[in-house]
């Protein structure tokens, strides 16, 4: 058997033993310092012989290639090759401790015992040389000392000077309009720019390009769609100064305008409508943020704003949709999470690092043109952004969370929240105090009750109808039944009397009565069992920063102990009171649905959450289990590593589902244990129509115990007793309660030390309200007629909220949480901790410190800041790009030191001034600007050979460019001019049409029509696993990065689809019905208006009649015939003026 | 033939168009046409002009093929004596035998399991490499970092790559050709793709039967009918470039029609096996009791006529019908043997063919898939995902035969000595294809991009 690798690694040690040269001169060192008596452990004779015959040939030939001054590459930032380099270590830390072989990284690297660290990678050393590297450690990793030992100075980041070197990062040049030679040219600003660079060079700038160019040209640019014949003729004929300024004021106001400029836009954030992976699960209405994008184009939201609203639209005070109310901001949001997200990571931190690695490098492209991305594994090789800086954006994400968002109806929920807050809070007091009234005539009188529900149930019957003991039977019937309960609940505020009524009825004698209630537990609070570290919130003492929910659910904040419950009707206002302080459900919303929405997949889809969602603050899970004190059925996702997919067959652990517990508080658990170590919150919300309330969360190992025991204060008025009886006890028990319901209607319960105790027993006596005080007696009528207004007042507004909302994907913020720097990229090697803040190089070292959420709105106002050189910029330097075909820096998503330079600064900075200052940020403006120029204008044929020669990327723009229409724009054309366009706008992706060649896991059971209903390109569903096949052969970005400018590629498939796919010959055939009738000569005039907005030439018209002649006489039909004339039709698809504009 | 491409206009124009400024380096110095697909000299001398990529989707077991472990069975359904990972289920159970035996075969004696009886037959001419690792014990991740050296999704395909660097030498066909054999694997036809490279370079799907590529019928009933109408076309193309101007992009788009037309011949003319003789097919499967052998057997036949006629790789993706691919996370006897029965002897038979006809040596076929399987139970009878030490092997193209490289421990489990990572593999591909992996580069996203990220070694050791 060959196995010639191993027997030569075997050589090649044995070689390398055998042909190390021993070192002279460290035998006169190690002479030296023996003299010297200078003899630490680690240059003693033996050690220094063991180190140079066992050791040091092991890490020359094993570490050095990599590892030493002389590597080609340092590889984690380790040198081996002295002591001291061993001792400072590389990215992970020292490698070795001297003394402590199971702390020593090299040791632990050697033996492979940690999968993440092996070395050396390829191939483990022999058993004998692990066994001496241990022993040469344990001996405190003796090393002779050596003269002019190498130490490789690592090349030093330093930001500032990369930040001065590059002109990105500079402020905007205040360069003054240039003067020009030939002054007749220029009709702005942007003229002068260019031609000043041209007149630089000796060239002159291409003539005019003709009208019929000129409205196809800036049709296509602006709306994507070309002028109709009407419309050509009219820009044609008309001779007014203003007729091309007329036309683009309409381009610029059509609808069609945000569509064409919006897929720009959607090619940044690599807009796709399902998740990829493995089963491209759908991202549930995705197309939301893509009619938002439309919407704002067409809106003309200023960019600043726009992406303001990508960075914190859900913190910001929202930009209301005019026509529905709705929250527009909160949409843009929505872009991060256009990604990927994988189900069932095994590692499922690595799995979070991709992700946001995705989102930042997408951040950074889109809205700075820096690549940030790069900075992920180290500080950035070239640009002025340190791996800090990367991990310091990161932090702002790993603090913001995932929701579907209810924005339609979110905005109108906080003003009706505030507003039942408000009618509440006004009723409150009134409410409180009418209550006790009517407890108050029951309790007075319940010592007797008691007791005659006592004897009842003894079989025994009390006279009834006397005086002071005014007691009915329906009355007793009332209280024994209670009395029945009481007796197996401890809870229960009567349950020390039913027992020892009990007791007595057995026989028992009063002193054995007396031993029950002194044996009686007294209660506890719940956090008293539970070290502060333990308790990931506690909603009885939470900060405000703590208190996070998407919606109004759980009101404004938790409710406290001795807090009112309200109710929704007059026959019982109050549900209860508050028994201890928690996160508690608003009856008022109970109503919410997602109807008309798509939801997610797998199982955290099939919860409904919006505005529902109570959030914790984040914590690390350390026990293993987290400990949730809930009432009423409920929901818990707990988010580790903002992992989302949930679908198994990894990571069911993170939802967890329980049932109502009998509606008194109770402990569930969600076992974690897979989880130690990362980052975890949880969000709760609640199963159904359930009264749900969460109280506190905590990490333990063991089930807390239930903290919910015996009145503590039934059970001190009761040991206060002297002479225990039933009668005792039941006078006792009066006492209590009616102290307990004067405290409750003069609402002096909250905010007591106490409050907890006194809560249980106003909460019972609310609770209890027929018991005290029966439906139809005087005082419930009385009580309802008191609380009609409030009643009256909380069902209109609770009339005004909308249940069912459409909802999109968008940001929710969470607490803030620093990411650590890691090392080389990998989770498994975190390092230290970077406060969150914006790129260095813009902001500066010293941020104002984020104090509480995510700080994604800081951060927003820190790019949109006109300080900052880049964010306005970029978006200047892309609309020259999509609308000359070259960006002024050609590398649009780049604007660093591998990106290429301005090729007209001054122009740039220009234009980027005007926009910040005088345009308003605003996109249609800036558009307007630059499509006026003559610049633009200009033809783009090659007329004149030398500035080709001079400038042959046409970087001066000496003529216009000639540009290839995209896919998307190619296909509407056809339909366009085909006359089945329909453009009707936004709403649900068409489905993608499925050919069978788009195969594989998470395929579609249906496919889209062929045609795509004619709906235009940017409403054609986008899956990425299955992507239209057309769409892909002309360059649409596969949808994985921020692509600001397409390839632009040339592949057979391109001329295939256009030759020969059903989808163009079915477009052809349907243009000839579109047709007018006429002769041969008009019809193909016409259909040359269509298509390329100019009647033919004498030639075309020439061929075109020749080629319906012969081709009707191939078919044997007549020349009108719609197959000769469809053939035609296709024909002309196929001609290279309908892709490209010139 | 017409000029593929229309030559005297420099590739100037065109770079400008495309990504940054490293690409267009790239090929203008490779040939003074701007046709992407142009042939480029390598960076050295290659031992290998093509690629033939065997995709063994959802992860073969190492320890029931070639790398066999005689203590799994002798302690099988005792707890696994090795500390485990955690993996994709789970759901891990004790130390699993292998229910097949291995016998030694050829000069060089190296063991095959029973499952590959025809494979063995070649085993000298294998380089079995035994200490392959990846980075993810999921499929789609997996998938996508074997096939394009990054986890995530939309990075370019190591054919692209290939076609990036070297061309194409067919000017009928793409140069990277993916024979779907049924099973497109997790992450979809994103493993084909061309990622950030241009769409030049993306593979082009051939599915069995008639209608093997999208829109390469004509639909005209006639070739004549069709024939009248391209004419038409052209003559007002000329039109369009006298009023447009001789530009670049415009010669190209005219060009490329060229190509199109040429393929919609080539295309029927690589799918008509009539040519080819009775033994030739009975040696490739064709009779073989099982359709998917047959399956498998016409698109290893395919291969080699792509080999023939210059494209450059060849990647064929496994039939279905054996459970779900080679991913036996239960019933993993009754999975592997008929995973194992498609495959084994079209892939003998390929090998045999290339051999025979001279065209092995430049050849180089790899065998794979994204990981390998436990050598512990999930559940009862199956294996579940293994990163961290499988099988892979390769064939021809300056391979040298009869080679084992590497080690697992005594379970198979782990990789003990000669770890290979991907980014080793796609290096040693490139190498044998004579192009320098840390010099086969594209501009994006501010970085030059490579196949390798910033990794990779070659495996020297089993080189020719």
């Amino acid at each position: 058997m060959a196995n010639s690798a191993s027997s030569s690694s075997v050589a090649m040690k044995i070689g390398a033993r055998a042909t190390r040269p021993r070192h002279a001169a460290i035998c006169v060192l190690l002479a030296v310092s023996l003299i010297a008596g200078y003899a630490r452990a680690s240059e003693s004779a033996d050690g220094n012989e063991f180190f140079e015959k066992r050791i040091r040939p092991v890490l020359s030939e094993q570490c050095y290639k990599c590892h030493s001054a002389g590597a080609e590459k340092l590889k984690g930032g380790l040198m081996a090759d002295s002591r001291e380099s061993l001792l400072k270590g590389g990215d992970t830390g020292a490698a070795i401790v001297p003394g402590d072989v199971e702390n020593s990284l090299l040791i632990g690297a050697v033996r492979w015992s940690d999968k993440d660290l092996q070395m050396p990678p390829k191939h483990r050393l022999s058993p004998e040389q692990v066994a001496d590297l241990e022993s040469w450690v344990k001996s405190g990793a003796p090393w002779p000392a050596e003269t002019g030992a190498k130490t490789a100075v690592k090349k030093g980041f330093d930001l500032e000077r990369r930040k001065q070197e590059h002109w990105c990062w500079q402020p905007l040049l205040k360069a003054a309009v240039p003067e020009v030679k030939d002054g007749a040219w220029p009709t702005c600003a942007i003229d002068r720019f260019v031609l000043s660079r041209l007149e630089e060079k000796g060239l002159k700038p291409a003539g005019n390009a003709d009208r019929r160019t000129l409205i196809r040209r800036v049709s296509f640019d602006l709306i994507g769609l070309p002028p109709t014949p009407e419309e050509v003729e009219a820009f044609v004929k008309d001779s007014a100064p203003d007729a091309f300024e007329k036309v683009v004021d309409r381009l610029l106001a059509s609808p069609q305008f945000g569509e064409r400029w919006g897929r720009h836009w959607l090619d940044l954030v690599r807009y796709a409508e399902t998740r990829g992976h493995e089963f491209d699960a759908d991202i549930p209405n995705a197309w939301q943020y893509r009619d938002y994008v439309i919407r704002a184009l067409n809106s003309d939201v200023p960019y600043n704003q726009f992406a303001l609203e990508h960075f914190a639209g859900d913190l910001m005070t929202p930009r209301l949709n005019p026509k529905t109310g709705a929250d527009e901001s909160i949409l843009g949001t929505g872009f991060w999470f256009l990604g990927e997200e994988v189900h069932s990571p095994v590692d499922i931190r690595q799995d979070e690092a991709d992700r946001m690695d995705n989102r930042i490098d997408v951040m950074g492209k889109a809205f700075l043109g820096l690549t940030v991305g790069c900075a992920r594994c180290h500080d950035h090789k070239f640009d002025a952004i340190s791996q800090r800086d990367y991990y310091a954006l990161t932090g702002f994400l790993i603090s913001s969370g995932y929701r579907q968002a209810r924005f339609e109806t979110l905005v109108a929920d906080r003003e009706i929240s505030r507003q039942l807050e408000k009618v509440r809070g006004d009723a409150r007091t009134k409410v409180l105090r009418e209550m006790a009234q009517a407890l108050r005539p029951g309790i007075g009188n319940s010592a007797n009750d008691l007791m005659a529900a006592a004897a009842s149930l003894q079989g025994k019957h009390l006279p009834v109808g006397s005086a002071e003991t005014p007691v009915n039977s329906e009355t007793v019937e009332r209280w024994a039944s209670e009395l029945k309960a009481a007796a197996s609940d401890p809870q229960n505020p009567l349950h020390l009397f039913a027992t020892v009524a009990n007791a007595t009825k057995g026989g028992q004698s009063g002193t054995q009565s007396l031993e029950t209630i002194k044996a009686a537990p007294s209660s506890q609070k719940a956090t008293a069992g539970f070290a502060p570290e333990q308790i990931v919130v506690n909603y009885a003492e939470c900060e405000v920063k703590n208190w996070m929910q998407d919606g109004f659910s759980y009101g404004s904040q938790p409710l406290r102990a001795g807090e009112p419950v309200f109710g929704n009707t007059t026959g019982q206002p109050l549900l209860g009171i508050e028994t201890r302080g928690a996160a508690v459900r608003d009856l008022a919303w109970k109503g919410l649905d997602v109807r008309c929405a798509e939801h997610d997949f797998g199982n955290l889809g099939k919860w409904d959450r919006g505005e529902k969602t109570l959030r914790t603050p984040e914590t690390v899970v350390t026990a293993g289990r987290l400990w949730y004190l809930v009432k009423g059925a409920g929901r818990a996702y707990a988010v580790v590593n903002s992992h989302l997919l949930v679908n198994g067959p990894l990571h069911g652990a993170l939802l967890r589902e329980w049932n109502d517990g009998g509606g008194r508080w109770h402990w569930v658990e969600q076992n974690l244990a897979d989880y130690v170590g990362h980052r975890v919150h949880v969000e709760f919300s609640p199963a159904g129509e359930s009264d749900f309330a969460v109280a506190m969360v905590v990490q333990a190992k063991e089930r807390p115990a239930l903290p919910d025991e015996p009145n503590v204060l039934v059970t001190a008025a009761s040991q206060k007793i002297a002479e225990p009886s039933p009668e005792a006890l039941a006078a006792a028990t009066q006492r209590v309660l009616v102290a307990a319901c004067d405290r409750l209607g003069a609402d002096q319960i909250v905010g007591k030390d106490d409050a907890e105790d006194w809560a249980k027993l106003a909460d019972w006596l609310v609770r209890k309200l027929d018991l005290f005080c029966p439906q139809d007696s005087p005082e419930r009528r009385h009580l309802a007629e008191a609380c009609q207004d409030l009643i009256t007042h909380q069902a209109e507004l609770a009339g005004q909220i909308r249940t069912d909302s459409h909802t999109a994907p968008a940001m929710s913020d969470g607490s803030g949480a620093d990411e650590f720097v890691l090392v080389r990229g990998q989770s498994k090697s975190p390092g230290a901790q970077v406060p969150r803040r914006f790129l260095e190089a813009i902001a500066g070292p010293d941020q104002p410190v984020i104090t509480s959420g995510s700080g994604r709105l800081e951060l927003a106002r820190r790019v949109v800041d006109p300080s900052n050189p880049l964010t306005a910029r970029v978006i200047v330097n892309r609309i020259w790009y999509h609308l000359l075909g070259r960006g002024i820096v050609p590398t649009v998503d780049n604007f660093g030191v591998l990106g290429e330079a301005p090729s007209n600064r001054e122009l740039l900075d220009y234009l980027t001034a005007r926009f910040i200052r005088e345009q308003g940020w605003s996109i249609k403006k800036a558009i307007r600007e630059i499509v006026l120029s003559r610049t633009y204008q200009m033809s783009s044929e090659p007329s004149d050979a030398h500035a080709e020669q001079v400038d042959p990327q046409n970087a001066l723009l000496h003529r216009m460019n000639l540009r290839r229409l995209e896919g998307e724009i190619i296909r509407d054309e056809i339909l366009a001019v085909s006359g089945q366009i329909n453009l009707e706008m936004g709403g649900p992706s068409v489905p993608v049409h499925l050919t069978s060649f788009m195969e594989g896991r998470g395929r579609p059971s249906h496919s889209g029509p062929l045609d795509g209903n004619g709906r235009r390109s940017i409403y054609q569903e986008i899956r990425r696993n299955f992507l239209s096949p057309m769409m892909l052969a002309f360059d649409m970005p596969i949808p994985f990065n921020a692509m600001g400018r397409r390839n632009l590629s040339n592949v057979p498939a391109q001329a295939l689809i256009l030759m020969n796919d059903p989808f163009v010959i079915g477009q052809a055939k349907a243009w000839v019905h579109r047709l007018k009738p006429a002769n041969t000569g008009e019809r193909i005039t016409q259909m040359y208006e269509l298509a390329f907005c100019s009647p033919p030439s004498d030639a075309e018209l020439a061929d075109g009649t020749a080629f319906v002649r012969e081709q009707a006489a191939l078919y044997r039909k007549p020349e009108s015939d719609e197959t000769v004339w469809a053939d035609y039709a296709h024909v002309l698809f196929n001609v290279k003026e309908f892709i490209y504009l010139n | 033939m017409l000029a593929r491409c229309a030559s005297g206009f420099g590739a100037i124009a065109l770079t400008a168009l495309l990504g940054d400024k490293a690409f267009g380096e790239v090929v203008s110095s490779g040939s003074d046409r701007h046709d992407p697909l142009a042939p480029k000299a390598p960076h050295f001398p290659a031992k290998a002009r093509h690629v033939i990529f065997l995709y063994m989707d959802g992860g073969p077991s190492q320890v029931d093929t070639f790398d066999p472990k005689p203590r799994l069975n002798a302690e099988h359904g005792k707890p696994f004596a090795m500390k485990k990972e955690p993996t994709q289920f789970n759901d891990n159970g004790n130390t699993l035998g292998c229910p097949w035996s291995f016998k030694n075969y050829g000069q060089s004696g190296i063991p095959v399991s029973d499952l590959f009886p025809n494979v063995a037959q070649c085993v000298d001419d294998l380089a079995i490499i035994r200490s392959m690792t990846s980075e993810f014990s999921e499929h789609t991740s997996a998938n996508f970092f074997l096939h394009t050296g990054s986890g995530l999704q939309g990075r370019p395909s190591m054919g692209a790559w290939a076609g990036y660097g070297l061309g194409s030498e067919n000017a009928d066909l793409p140069g990277f050709i993916v024979l779907n054999g049924g099973l497109i694997p997790p992450g979809g036809l994103d493993n084909f793709n061309s990622g950030f490279l241009p769409a030049s370079y993306q593979g082009s799907i051939f599915k069995n039967g008639a209608n093997a590529v999208a829109n390469v019928t004509p639909t005209e009933a006639s070739a004549e009918l069709q024939n009248h109408k391209l004419a038409l076309m052209r003559k007002l193309d000329r039109g369009v470039v006298s009023r447009f101007g001789k530009l670049d992009a415009l010669e190209s788009a005219i060009a490329n029609y060229e190509l199109a037309y040429r393929m919609q011949s080539a295309v029927p003319e690589l799918m008509d096996l009539r040519g080819e003789s009775a033994a030739t097919k009975e040696f490739y499967g064709f009779n073989a009791p099982l359709p998917q052998t047959q399956t498998f057997g016409a698109q290893c036949l395919l291969a080699r006529r792509l080999v023939e006629r210059g494209v450059r790789f060849i990647e064929l993706t496994c039939p279905a019908g054996a459970g779900d691919r080679w991913d036996q996370h239960g019933n993993l006897k009754e999975g592997h043997e008929k995973n194992a029965r498609f495959v084994d002897q079209p892939i003998a038979g390929l090998l045999k063919d290339l051999k025979s006809r001279g065209l092995l040596e430049s050849t180089l076929v790899v065998w794979g898939g994204e990981f390998g399987r436990t050598p512990f139970a999930q559940g009862k009878d199956g294996r579940d995902h293994n990163p961290f030490g499988f099988t892979m092997w390769m064939a021809g193209g300056g391979v040298k035969g009869g080679t084992i490289f590497g080690a697992t421990d005594d379970y198979g489990y782990k990789v003990v000595e000669n770890k290979v990572s991907i980014h080793d593999l796609h290096a040693t591909m490139l190498h044998l294809l004579g192009i320098d992996h840390t010099k086969l580069t594209f501009r994006f996203s501010g970085r030059d991009m490579r196949l390798t990220d910033v990794y990779g070694e070659v495996m020297k050791e089993i080189l020719v």
